[in-house]
């Protein structure tokens, strides 16, 4: 049987970087492979040779073929036959993968006509039929609707009708779920098998996350620095990891845990921040419904929930950035609301934030040490010295090298600037840390070290926290408590194990299941 | 802390160079502001007293490379003294102008709300009237010196920078790192002077450049409407509308080479803020 796509002695050169380098596998008909890696590992430089999409900047070697033909060397018109036909792609991002200004029913139709020469009338038909294919609801009211009537899940859902459209012998799929909710993730994954199943199409499937690896992968191919570092079945892989950078790669992913951790230790005074029936309203939108919570002194409460559910606003209310339209908001037993000025500037000093977004947390202007002494230059901290001093102590307590205090952010990781990012937020030893998606832009190793490095640094300092995420295995690794938001309320809430282990939620039940396991065998039997 | 700080500067100089038509630019300003400002210490004219009876003279004649005009000033000596006019009135206005339109806008567009809905109808306003309407009704009331003329034309074109700024402050001021340092207590004027407007510079920067090329213009449009500064003070557009008295007679002397004079300057600047575009875009290219 010839692959359907055969990578051979492959390299791509940009400039003086190797992207990918001497890489070489097959995709047999009606696989599924997973090219896994980090960041700049050269896993979507790979899949975009096998579309011609590389850019004119790119030097190729070596040869990608489909079908036995060789794609490297395709002119204009074989590669835009090829596309399509032969080999489709779907995108991360659903939203920019469609035209925003064309219904959904055209956009599947304007490709089957450009392939299949089809008139008008058939196409619609045939739009029609895949649209429920790909199981969207009510097909027939969906074909007229635009994009943005359609939910990030249901885009994707249309993305991928277009790639089967033609009957492609492949799909790339780069990231295809990396955008979603946990729940709308494990509905695309299933779609994507039944695809599979039903059509026998091939999948590339280009992925970071281990979880979804486990759950659709047939072979695993493990990319590190251009190369190919190991490729084999996915329940050898898993079960037996040939190399390092793989078994890392494993270790590194958090795992939901039945263990005990030692409670915080119990601290004194009034609540770090109290919460009491806050509702917020932007505009006609009520994005948070009477939310009362509590983090005690010294805890870390994990706020979980999907896109949308009111989380980020609840951390935002926390430190007076957004007003609520009604309840209450106690930072250390005082009352945010009405505080204004002088008098909201030194009760929320109190409090500090780590972003989500490595790239904009930090003044691209500023030197790292800069950043790091704002806080105590605005508060009128000590002399300059000794705020250098302090800033010296502080990226050693976050682990970056001294020589990283005169560095501008763009000379950073992202991992190194979410250090810096926390180091910042704890320049002026706030009681209560409020850590917003810190590590979910981030790779799963270095997610790993930023993770173990909050987890000491509050042990050390002993701060409250608020850590709010999407990833319930992080939260999993790092929180005392756990409350669960839905759609602007908090549904469950109560000890880490308790709410993990035995949820009483039906929402909560639903997000624990569809949370994609880095195990083949235990994913396969769900 | 020993390692160099590599700042983007260096980078930015190279794209700077890159873009060969702004290196063109850079190297005509230096030379406009060498003849301007230092020729007159190499070639000495009299400038203010007038010579009738050397009036009009073709170039060449009795040791005037470019001639004399209709009340005898040397043309050569005249372009130089007249072009530190308009360099200095076009260079002060550009900076009034940048100045005013960046705090304007950065103030608009970081509070928002109703503050920045009539701030930014005052620029729309402002924007409805034409700038040379507002010189010309200014040039009537007071009589024009350089300091009115800086003035006056500092305050019509700023509205563009306002417009450009606001739109970068909206842009800035939910970074995160503004958010940070608000949160440590910071003000929102200090947000603006610590964040918004050093990461806006590039913007801000790009568009002082255009500013100066059109305040130039501006001089030149008002003195050839003859509402500009007295003699025998001179600029540009002054000897442009002396010289088109003539133009019948067949002086091009005195037509000419201010004429090239305005166009050179007026490109030199347009070419530098088109190579700043570039050197600030660079550091706009996030790395992957």
């Amino acid at each position: 049987m010839t692959p359907v796509v055969e990578f051979r002695n492959l390299s791509v050169r940009f400039g003086d970087t190797e992207a990918v380098s001497d890489v070489s596998f097959a995709v047999e008909p009606g696989e599924i492979v997973a090219i896994v890696g980090e960041s700049g590992s050269g896993k979507s430089v790979s899949a975009l040779t096998t579309l011609g999409l590389l850019p004119s900047t790119a030097k190729v070697s070596g040869a990608v073929s489909h079908a036995g033909v060789p794609i490297t060397s395709m002119t204009p018109a074989q590669l835009r036959d090829l596309r399509g036909n032969g080999i489709a792609m779907v995108f991360q991002e659903p939203m920019t993968a469609l035209n925003p200004l064309l219904t959904i029913g055209t956009q599947v139709a304007e490709g089957l006509r450009l392939h299949r020469g089809i008139s008008r009338a058939e196409a619609a038909r045939e739009a029609l039929r895949l649209l429920e294919l790909v199981g969207i609801p009510e097909p027939e009211r969906r074909v007229h609707q635009y994009p943005h009537e359609l939910s990030g899940g249901q885009r994707q859902r249309v993305v991928i009708a277009m790639a089967v459209s033609c009957d492609p012998e492949v799909i790339v799929a780069d990231e295809p779920t990396t955008a979603l909710d946990v729940t709308v993730q494990a509905e695309i994954l299933a779609l994507l098998r039944r695809l599979r199943d039903e059509l026998g199409t091939a999948i590339v499937l280009i992925t970071h996350s281990m979880g979804v690896v486990a759950e659709l992968a047939d072979r695993v191919i493990v990319m590190y620095r251009g190369e190919v570092v190991e490729d084999g079945d996915v329940f050898e892989l898993f079960e037996h990891p040939r190399h390092a950078y793989t078994r890392s790669l494993l270790d590194a992913v958090p795992r939901f845990t039945k263990d005990v951790r030692p409670g915080p230790a119990a601290g004194e005074g009034p609540a770090a921040l109290q919460l009491d029936g806050v509702v917020v309203d932007f505009g006609r939108f009520r994005a948070v419904e009477g939310v009362t919570l509590e983090v005690a002194p010294g805890e870390i409460l994990g706020l979980v929930g999907e896109s949308g559910s009111g989380k980020t606003t609840i951390g935002r209310v926390a430190v007076g950035l957004v007003r609520p339209s009604a309840g209450s908001v106690r930072l250390f037993g005082t009352e945010l609301n009405g505080l204004r000025g002088a008098a909201l500037r030194t009760t929320r000093a109190r409090a500090a934030m780590v972003f989500q977004d490595p790239a904009s947390s930090l003044d691209p202007r500023m030197t790292v040490g800069d950043t790091i002494a704002e806080p105590m230059v605005l508060q009128k901290v000590g002399d300059r010295l000794l705020r250098q001093r302090r800033a010296a102590e502080l990226v050693d307590a976050v682990a970056l090298p001294s020589d990283a205090l005169s560095r501008y952010p763009h000379e950073l990781s992202g991992g190194q600037r979410q250090r810096v990012s926390i180091a910042r937020a704890l320049a002026l030893d706030p009681g209560l840390l409020i850590a917003d998606e810190p590590t979910s832009a981030l790779d799963v190793s270095v997610q790993a070290t930023v993770l173990e490095l909050l987890r000491s640094l509050q042990r050390e300092l002993g701060f409250s926290c608020l850590f709010i995420s999407h990833d319930l295995a992080v939260v999993d690794a790092l929180a005392d408590r756990v409350a669960v938001m839905h759609r602007g309320a908090v549904v469950e809430s109560g000890e880490r194990t308790a709410v993990f282990t035995e949820p009483r939620d039906d929402y909560t039940r639903a997000l624990l299941a569809a949370v994609p396991v880095p195990d083949p065998r235990a994913q396969r039997k769900r | 802390m020993t390692a160099p700080a590599r700042s983007s500067a260096d980078e930015r100089l190279l794209a700077f160079r890159r873009n060969k038509l702004a290196l063109v630019g850079a190297a005509l300003l230096v030379l406009l502001v060498a003849f301007c400002f230092l020729g007159p210490l190499v070639y000495v004219t009299d400038q203010v007293h007038t010579v009738l009876e050397a009036a009009r003279l073709l170039p060449g004649e009795q040791g005037h490379p470019l001639g004399t005009d209709d009340l005898g000033y040397d043309v050569l000596g005249r372009l130089m003294a007249a072009g530190q006019t308009s360099l200095v009135i076009g260079l002060a206005a550009g900076a009034l102008a940048t100045v005013i339109g960046t705090a304007w806008g950065a103030v608009a567009g970081f509070y928002g709300g109703w503050l920045d809905a009539v701030m930014m109808r005052v620029v729309d306003a402002g924007i409805a009237i034409p700038g040379l309407f507002l010189l010309v009704v200014a040039a009537t009331l007071v009589t024009p010196s350089v300091p009115v003329l800086i003035l006056v034309i500092g305050l019509v074109s700023w509205l563009v920078p306002a417009r450009l700024m606001r739109a970068e402050s909206l842009a800035l001021r939910s970074r995160a790192y503004v958010e940070a340092m608000r949160l440590a207590g910071g003000t929102g004027l200090g947000a603006i002077r610590r964040h918004i407007v050093p990461n806006a510079i590039g913007t801000v920067i790009v568009n002082a450049t255009f500013q100066v090329a059109d305040a130039i213009l501006l001089v030149t449009y008002v003195s050839f409407l003859g509402l500009g500064i007295p003699p025998p003070a001179a600029n540009w557009g002054g000897m442009l509308s002396g010289g088109l008295a003539y133009s019948y007679d067949g002086y091009w002397w005195l037509i000419f080479p201010p004429g090239l004079l305005i166009v050179l300057t007026v490109c030199a600047f347009t070419f530098i803020g088109d190579g700043l575009r570039d050197a600030f875009d660079v550091r706009f290219r996030e790395r992957a």
